[in-house]
């Protein structure tokens, strides 16, 4: 995209919207940003964000609820059970990852303790 | 000739009155908020992350990546970064100029990059115990072994408290040197996260069993709140007035904007660890952390170490980041403190000239 060059103020007929909005924006964020971030970092403020949060998360809670047991009747599978074939899968390819260590693991000694009986051999 | 000269005087007899009627004022300023609502709109499709990589491992959603090099390296010991676990990893590779990982390939390391990926509900169980030892350890062994050598450990915010923690854990000698960028290590004045999540307000359980994942518009929120004019409304009101200079960067917003924006969702069992052992009871620095069954001392760490500040920090205030410093064992201990912001001191204008050379000289000195 193109920059175009910025219109000379002094040849407008218009008020700039933004240039106003700017200026509002600016008086707004002076008179108010330093109160407001003192606001928000006291302990009241964080008391209050908990307890939005414990009831947003309540709402949550009741709807999944909700929605789970209108699925079970329906014979469907619901978030949770979806997850936990998600999470086995998980556990499968850890374990295949632990395996894979050990062969490496166990290649390395074998790798080690052939070398170490070559150089016995050689020496005899 | 008569009429082309008609035409072309007719032609700028319009463009003027377009110039300076209200109505091709008016159309200007149209056109002017259209550019404003496209370059917001059409930051989630900026291009991001342009050099090239290769996937040399991967696990879950992890992947860990190895950044080409077009000429052999120079430096013996590669360097691998560990990301943040609520972002996106492009933001050390955002752009070309603005990129971290292009930065180091120049001074000649091979460079790798753990990224965790994007988590999701089924990854509720993981904990940072897990990443530690199941990822990050792996991944370590597998770079070790590429370099036939140590590595260093570039660690950024909770990638550098994990950095930390792997660089405690470990003693088998793979991690030569640990650099830390903006990592918070201390929380006993945490600041405005630290009130926000006291236990006796903050509800950690009830958030992590509601939800899996945490969603990225959590964390992301309690961000925005630190700097709550400038950091919603004020940055398009800052967008519009930048976009009047010719010279400004559009791209270079667009994906700046996209990077803030796109969190990712936190596991839970990592979040309610991170939030409960980290901020709330500050176990790192006292000592109580204990993770894969073992005791995460501080005082283990006996490797160069160099940690970058930033003197403006509002999310890693400086006296979360300032302490590690203290509890380290190590004889070669650097704090470097750079002017600017948690994000701005890594990608932003200044970082070229100032923090990528600083930590090039340092890790130069010690390959």
């Amino acid at each position: 995209m193109q920059q175009k060059p910025a219109q000379p103020e002094s040849k407008s007929f218009l008020i700039d919207p933004f240039v106003l909005l700017r200026k509002v924006y600016d008086t707004v964020e002076q008179l108010t940003e330093p109160a407001l971030e003192k606001l928000l970092t006291t302990k009241r403020f964080a008391k209050l964000n908990g307890k939005v949060m414990s009831a947003i998360l309540l709402s949550h809670r009741a709807t999944r609820e909700s929605v789970s047991a209108m699925l079970h009747l329906w014979n469907f599978p619901a978030r949770e059970d979806i997850l936990r074939l998600g999470e086995l899968t998980l556990q499968l390819e850890e374990k295949i990852d632990k395996l894979t260590d050990r062969i490496d693991d166990l290649e390395k000694r074998m790798a080690k303790s052939a070398g170490g009986q070559d150089g016995s051999s050689g020496a005899a | 000739m008569e009429a082309a000269g008609l035409r072309s005087r007719v032609a700028g007899v319009l463009e003027a009155a377009a110039h300076y009627s209200p109505l091709g004022q008016g159309l200007s300023l149209f056109e002017h908020w259209l550019d404003v609502v496209s370059t917001a709109l059409g930051a989630r499709d900026a291009a991001v992350g342009p050099t090239p990589k290769e996937v040399i491992w991967r696990k879950n959603k992890a992947r860990l990546y190895r950044y080409e090099r077009k000429t052999p390296a120079t430096k013996k010991t590669p360097v691998l970064c560990i990301m943040p676990l609520i972002n996106r990893a492009y933001i050390l590779d955002l752009r070309p100029g603005a990129s971290f990982v292009a930065y180091l390939l120049s001074q000649g390391h091979e460079v790798y990059l753990l990224d965790w990926g994007e988590w999701n509900d089924e990854d509720r169980s993981l904990t940072l115990d897990a990443l530690l030892t199941q990822y990050m350890a792996r991944a370590v062994r597998m770079v070790a072994q590429r370099a036939s050598g140590p590595l260093t450990m570039l660690g950024y915010c909770i990638g550098g408290a994990m950095a930390t923690c792997c660089t405690a854990l470990h003693t088998e000698g793979l991690i030569k040197n640990l650099v830390l960028l903006t990592t918070p290590i201390d929380f006993a004045d945490a600041g405005p996260f630290g009130v926000w999540t006291r236990p006796e307000v903050f509800p950690l359980q009830e958030l992590t069993s509601v939800f899996p994942a945490v969603p990225g518009a959590y964390p992301d929120i309690g961000s925005k709140l630190l700097q709550p004019l400038p950091a919603s409304l004020g940055q398009f009101v800052r967008l519009e007035e930048k976009l009047r200079e010719p010279r400004f960067d559009r791209y270079g917003w667009q994906a700046m904007f996209r990077w803030v924006n796109e969190g990712v969702a936190f596991p839970a069992g990592c979040y309610r660890q991170w939030i409960g052992e980290f901020y709330q009871h500050n176990k790192l620095v006292r000592g109580e952390l204990v993770m894969d069954g073992r005791k995460v001392l501080l005082a283990n760490i006996r490797c160069p170490i160099l940690n970058v500040v930033a003197s403006s920090d509002v999310i890693a205030p400086r006296p979360t980041t300032s302490a590690i410093l203290q509890h380290v064992s190590s004889a070669d201990k650097e704090e470097v403190i750079v002017k600017g912001g948690h994000v701005g001191i890594v990608v932003g204008k200044a970082a070229a000239v100032e923090l990528w050379p600083k930590v090039g000289a340092w890790l130069a000195a010690r390959d």
